[in-house]
């Protein structure tokens, strides 16, 4: 019992650290969408602020805490959510794993090259180092007194039990930091306003909700967070962004446990895989089976293996994006292709030393360095066919490249007993073999895993933690058993040779200064082969994705019901997906085996697969030629840079390049900057070229269609009635119209929806625009609220041009929109969303007054309200504070008889109130009842526009037919 | 065209180039299924010896620099190398590559020291990461000397470690009772003389599988030198846990709910610099130690430790031959002497001896053949270390030192002890 309380609070204080940087990540995962690998390395790169400016300068404990928690954090994450963060919450999922993962391979790495190189090296500035403290100078400083001051617990009956002043301070201070979030989030206003954001991004704008101002709270929040933690766990571990990165990787158990949005339940579920591991420490010898007992890894790495578990319990809705257009869409193959003919010309010319020049001919090194940049190339694509193709981001591939050197290793280095031409050749089994036995022991993996992705229909972020998890576990168990890694030596590969008669030939007349016949060991060679399998891999992507299989992931990715009904399977389509995609890591992870002479564990942990992902990404994830590139780049660029800090910087400033912080750094950064755009690098070129192209071809378009229509000449304008105002008295000039449309025009990319619109609404008054589906009516309102920029044309309200205006000052300025398919934030409850715009209590108890169900229901959330009450709730709002101008799209959609009346009824109120109301529909019936002035829309123009009694049966036939009268 | 006509031309094509890819696939996959292995081939090299002019002999260092910084092995190779002219040749040390502790990034550094700065040999290596760079050394016969805390150096012509190969890899069941001897010999000069009969000793390593084999080994070597062993597990996580108490507290009551007389902390550095410490706090009173953290630095964080060394110390002021070496490191710029700098320049010394015995001859065939049959000794400080049997076997010497907290002292002074095999408990002949 002793041991177990002992075992209990102890555990309590190691969840304490896993508690904060739980709480972290569900933060800004529920006010912005976004988990935050990225929070690991800005713990550790604010920790090492506080150890430079506390050790290294001698700040005492206060002042340097203040500097580096309360001023460097926030400024930190006031930049980042500046220059990428904002962006990254309405980008593709994927975009947004991979901007984290950029930030988290850059920061540490720019802090330390900037500290360490520029400073130390270079500048000499004597500043301390990391490795000074980490490998042999004890540890870096904490809040607490050096030596830590030790509390015994003996008063509590638990003699054993000791606890240092860190440990306490890292407790007490997660205790504090999740007691403050939670308050914030819940209780404040700028929580409420972070969780709209993420509940419903466009619906926000319409609350008058500042989204950046939200995301730069939500971010500046996150980054103290994690600066603290950062600043208390550092005397517990070393100063080491992998460490503080992989502390954090361990708290995703309690992420995932709490849903990715209760903060309490993560801080809970932090403190309970403290537990977990202490009580698992101390009573595994009695609890666990013998062969799970003796597998050495298997205690250290439960909270992985609990967080794989957990995965595919919690469910998150699986997403639909639809892939970007491809820049080179509509070139001739041709174009497309002789860039990369001619560029790989060059590089097997410079590569197989062709040209008989020095300078321009690779000496061996060169070629080995080639070699394993096409290794790395063959490893990319398999991020082409999961991302690039597929849209799911797997963040286990390093895994796979390892199982396949694994078992290519294994199967070589066997003695089959067997001799069988093709075979094996005394009793030794044939490479090739053995490779495709590796890509096949790869692509196994890949199916085991998306067979279970797919069978939970896991949604994207849920697939990046659930394959981050299994990499990390099978990376410490699977591989960490002798009989599977062959310990730390690995399996010896020894690369195969040929003798062919015909390929002896070919060989000696590509490689110079060949011996006679490919030998795999040799570099040149090596680049031969590689490039062969680079390009034989190039055309089975190229293949799969015209395949019908290929299509049908293009229509799963871009809405998965849409491809279920049209009879595509979006299961098996994914799991054909990963299986491919394994395979090739599988079969990469052999080649790098035979590069490198041994299938290592070491080859590919499982960070290391992340900085793949973002090296692939910078290039492009898109298209085989962007993984060629990739690959070369991660190759060559530390030769590259060390050349350059050689041969061109004097002296010190080498160091500035060759540091082994300066390419990670640049390919970080490149990830952030890159990340959204699937195309990478080739894209910024790219795309500019397809925006020009398509403006030449819309213009061309243009003037044919006009052409044929006028024979030439310019449309004119439709005619259009002004509905007369109230009347004005004699003298008095008329008060400005409480919302004005002039001229107005807009579309969505290149289709203009609407042409020339122009309305004015008075106070007081009801205008129903009525037209059939398709005709711009919910355009109209989209640019009037702001949601959609105009083209040409103004929007005044009160007289004030608001055109320029972003949507939720338009809201400030009294213009309230409730969308179509109701205005309510279905996360928040009935009570929240009232709050949002109604800040005093005595409004919203107006709005329950008026809708007395809606108080009833006051803390439920708004998505579990029925139909009729979410158009309540969403018009409660408006009621109990009239707005200037009230724009309703189709309220009555979808509603019963009774419910639709309702609407009708509050609108009428609305006019009563003095709002003028422009009430968008489809159905005239109950619409007429109200309007004052009714509009037909047609095409994007309002064909007519009339008082309501002018109205006849006719032009509402023709408005319902879309068709002119 | 019509729809039907678009459709089957499109069926048509992908058809065609599916055709392609099968072709080319199965072409190549041929050529390679009908091969059989050959096997490496060894890198022959004609005309001059790569590095090596009539007045200069160019080498690299090669080190894991976050733990073996890149000053230190260039302080120690340089005091080695300082004023030595081997048959009217100077040693060159061109730079000290950093490998970062990932096998492949040594792999390709040795090949860049090799093929582009054309180095004859790699003096000192410092790394635990060197497999593959070691196959690919004895491929292109580079001669490398280094501290041999890796399999590569075990059973490899062109390795030479200036203590032998002192990891052996799993088929090799070699080591020595040195750890164990010295703690014994430490009880016996302190009232125990019966040395390590009736004490006990507890070995943690950690959960993983280097760990696994790290406990089987000290356990054995603590039986060896006749402890009896209470506690031998592999349970510590790799990476620092927040809280160590689980593991103090079955440390603390390992011997029947008491504390052991000795703890051998078998963990990486990371653990090393936590675990003992909490000990301590927990009132620890038994021999505490490691062989890991001796250095200079570590001082105050080892304090009451006792760490194991290969060599002999500078703390060692009564060894003239130590204090000539501390004098060297010094006039090469040392301020404070690491043991990787001390690595560095036994590697360097023994390169020098080697060359030595070489001559004027210099090839890299002709130092492998040299150091083949070469015993490597500086009395009292080093060694002796004797190929061939350092092939497989560590020169089973040391020094225990102990840290008060403000200094380094010699606990019980460098002497050499005797090699066994662990599986049969054999001792074998050195």
């Amino acid at each position: 019992m002793q041991k177990f309380l002992n075992l209990l609070l102890s555990g309590t204080v190691t969840g304490g650290i896993y508690a904060i940087m739980a709480s972290g990540l569900v933060l800004t995962y529920e006010t912005s969408g976004i988990l935050n690998f990225s929070h690991g390395a800005v713990a550790f790169t604010t920790a090492f602020v506080y150890y430079q400016l506390h050790s290294g300068q001698h700040i005492p404990i206060v002042p340097a805490l203040i500097i580096s928690v309360l001023i460097f954090a926030p400024l930190m994450g006031l930049v980042l959510d500046r220059i990428m963060l904002r962006r990254l919450a309405t980008a593709p999922v994927y975009a947004r794993i991979v901007g984290t993962i950029g930030l988290l391979v850059a920061l540490p790495e720019m802090a330390l090259w900037l500290v360490e190189t520029v400073g130390d090296d270079v500048l000499g500035l004597g500043l301390p180092k990391v490795s000074d403290t980490n490998a042999i100078g004890g540890t870096a400083p904490g809040i607490g007194p050096r030596p830590p001051h030790v509390f015994r617990f003996g008063w509590l009956g638990l003699p054993t039990v000791r606890l240092d002043t860190d440990q306490l301070a890292v407790f007490i201070a997660a205790g504090i930091a999740a007691f403050a979030l939670w308050f914030v989030v819940r209780r404040t206003r700028a929580g409420l306003e972070m969780r709209a954001v993420v509940d419903r991004d466009s619906l926000a704008a319409l609350r008058g909700i500042n989204r950046a101002r939200t995301s730069a709270t939500a971010w500046v929040l996150t980054m103290v967070l994690a600066g603290l933690g950062g600043v208390l766990i550092s005397p517990l571990f070393q100063l080491n962004a992998d460490l503080f990165t992989l502390i954090v990787f361990g708290s995703l158990f309690a992420v995932v446990l709490s849903g990715l949005r209760s903060i309490p339940v993560a801080f809970l579920g932090g403190l309970l895989l403290g537990v977990i591991q202490d009580l698992i420490a101390g009573y595994s010898d009695s609890f666990l089976p013998g062969f799970l007992h003796g597998l050495s890894g298997f205690r250290s790495s439960i909270p992985f293996l609990l967080t794989l578990l957990l995965v595919f319990i919690v469910r998150e809705p699986a997403s639909d994006e639809a892939p970007r257009p491809d820049h080179r869409a509509g070139l001739p193959a041709w174009r497309r292709r002789l860039p990369w003919a001619l560029a790989t010309l060059a590089l097997v010319a410079f590569a197989l030393q062709w040209t008989g020049i020095g300078a321009l001919q690779a000496d061996v090194y060169e070629q080995g360095i080639i070699a394993k940049g096409l290794v790395f190339g063959i490893i990319f694509l398999s991020f082409v066919v999961v991302t690039g193709l597929g849209g799911m981001v797997s963040l286990a591939q390093a895994s796979f490249v390892v199982a396949g050197g694994f078992a290519a290793g294994w199967a070589l280095s066997r003695d089959w007993g067997i001799n069988f031409p093709l075979v094996a050749t005394h009793g030794h089994l044939n490479f090739a073999l053995a490779a495709l036995l590796g890509a096949a022991v790869g692509a196994g993996l890949g199916v085991l895993v998306a067979l279970v992705v797919a069978w939970r229909r896991l949604g994207p972020v849920a697939l990046a933690i659930a394959t981050f998890a299994l990499a990390f576990w099978v990376e410490a168990v699977p591989y960490g058993t002798q009989s599977i890694s062959h310990g730390t030596t690995g399996w010896a590969i020894t690369p195969p040779v040929l003798s062919i008669p015909g390929l002896n030939w070919l060989n000696e007349q590509l490689v110079s200064g060949a011996s006679g016949h490919p030998d795999f060991s040799q570099p040149a060679d090596q680049v031969v082969l590689l490039l062969v399998i680079f390009g034989l891999l190039t055309l089975m992507i190229h293949a799969l994705q015209r395949s019908a299989s290929g299509r049908a992931m293009l229509a799963v990715r871009s809405t998965e019901v849409a491809a279920r009904t049209a009879g595509v399977a979006p299961r098996k389509t994914k799991i054909l997906i990963f299986a491919v995609s394994a395979a090739i890591a599988g079969f990469g992870g052999v080649m790098f085996s035979m590069v490198t002479g041994a299938a290592l564990r070491t080859n590919a942990v499982p960070q290391v697969g992340l900085i793949w992902l973002a090296v692939a990404v910078v290039f492009g994830i898109r298209r085989p030629g962007g993984a060629l590139l990739a690959g070369l780049a991660f190759a060559c660029t530390p030769q590259i840079f060390t050349w350059i800090g050689h041969d061109f910087l004097s002296g010190a400033f080498g160091d500035l390049t060759t540091s082994s912080y300066f390419t990670p750094m640049l390919f970080g950064l490149g990830a952030i900057n890159l990340a959204q755009n699937p195309d990478g690098l080739l894209a910024l070129v790219g795309h500019q070229r397809l925006e020009r192209r398509r403006a030449r071809e819309q213009r061309a378009q243009i003037a044919r269609a006009e052409e044929e229509l006028h024979g030439g000449e310019a449309p004119a304008p439709a005619p259009v009635m002004v509905p007369a105002g109230p009347p004005v008295g004699d003298g008095v000039s008329a008060p400005p119209a409480a919302l004005a449309i002039e001229d107005l025009a807009a579309g969505y990319g290149e289709v203009e929806v609407l042409h020339g619109v122009n309305l004015t609404l008075t106070a007081g008054t009801v205008v129903a625009v009525l037209g059939a589906n398709g005709a711009g009516k919910s355009t109209l309102c989209s640019v009037v609220a702001g949601l959609l920029p105009a083209t040409r044309g103004r929007v005044r309200l009160d007289g004030r041009d608001v055109t320029d205006l972003p949507a939720n000052e338009r809201v400030r300025a009294g213009l309230l929109l409730v969308p179509e398919g109701r205005g309510v934030f279905p996360g928040l409850t009935v009570e929240e969303n009232l709050r949002v715009l109604l800040r005093g209590p005595e409004e919203r108890e107006k709005a329950y007054r008026r809708f007395p169900i809606l108080s009833e229901r006051r803390g439920q959330p708004a998505g579990l309200l029925s139909g009729g009450e979410q158009q309540m709730l969403s018009l409660a709002t408006a009621l109990a504070q009239p707005p200037k101008v009230f724009i309703a799209d189709e309220p009555t959609l979808g509603l019963a008889p009774l419910a639709a009346q309702e609407v009708i009824r509050a609108i009428r109120e609305l006019r009563e109130l003095g709002s003028a109301t422009l009430l968008v529909e489809e159905k005239a019936r109950e619409v007429m009842e109200v309007a004052d002035t009714v509009a037909f829309m047609e095409l994007g123009r309002l064909a007519w526009v009339g008082a309501r009694e002018d109205v006849d049966e006719e032009r509402l036939a023709a408005a319902y037919l879309g068709t002119s009268v | 065209m019509t729809y039907q006509q678009v459709i089957d031309h499109k069926g048509e094509m992908v058809n065609r180039r599916r055709w392609v890819a099968t072709a080319a696939t199965a072409a190549v996959l041929g050529a390679l299924v009908s091969s059989g292995i050959v096997g490496g081939s060894a890198g022959a090299r004609v005309g001059n010896v790569r590095g090596v002019t009539d007045t200069t002999i160019n080498v690299a260092g090669l080190s894991q620099a976050s733990q073996f910084m890149a000053n230190d092995l260039k302080t120690g190779a340089t005091a080695a190398f300082s004023g030595v002219t081997i048959a009217g040749r100077h040693i060159n040390y061109v730079e000290s590559a950093d490998d970062n502790g990932d096998p492949a990034t040594n792999l390709s550094q040795a090949q860049r020291l090799v093929q582009q700065d054309q180095v004859f040999a790699v003096v000192p290596t410092l790394t635990p990461v060197m497999d593959q760079a070691a196959t690919f050394f004895a491929q292109q016969h580079v001669p490398f000397f280094g501290w041999g805390i890796d399999h590569g150096f075990c059973n490899n012509p062109y390795a030479f470690g200036f203590t032998g190969c002192i990891v052996p890899p799993p088929n090799i069941p070699t080591t020595g009772t040195t750890w164990g001897a010295l703690i014994a010999t430490y009880f016996k000069n302190h009232g125990s003389p019966g040395g390590a009969a009736g004490k006990t000793a507890a070995v943690i390593a950690e959960d993983n599988d280097t760990g696994r084999t790290g406990a089987i080994v000290i356990g054995s070597q603590a039986k060896k030198a006749g402890f009896k062993l209470v506690f031998q597990k592999n349970d510590l996580p790799a990476t620092p846990p927040g809280d160590y108490s689980p593991y103090v507290n079955e440390l603390m009551t390992s011997n029947g709910g008491k504390q052991p007389d000795v703890i051998f902390v078998t963990v990486s550095t990371n653990n090393t610099l936590n675990l003992p410490g909490k000990l301590t706090q927990a009132g620890f009173k038994g021999i505490l130690t490691n062989a890991v953290l001796y250095d200079p630095r570590a001082v105050g964080l080892m304090k009451a430790n006792s760490v194991f060394t290969q060599f002999d110390v500078p703390e060692d002021t009564s060894n003239a031959a130590m204090q000539q070496i501390v004098t060297k490191l010094k006039a090469a710029g040392a301020t404070t002497i690491t043991q990787p700098m001390l690595s560095s320049y036994f590697s360097a010394d023994s390169f020098v001896q080697v060359l030595k015995k070489v001559g004027k001859n210099l090839t890299p065939e002709a130092v492998a053949k040299a150091m083949a049959n070469f015993t490597y000794q500086i009395p009292g400080v080093v060694g002796p270390t004797k190929y061939p049997a350092s092939k497989t076997q560590g020169s089973p010497c040391g020094t225990l030192v102990y840290s008060d907290g403000t200094a380094w002292s010699v606990q019980v002074p460098y002497a050499c002890y005797q090699d066994y095999n662990y599986k049969t408990g054999k001792f074998l002949k050195y």
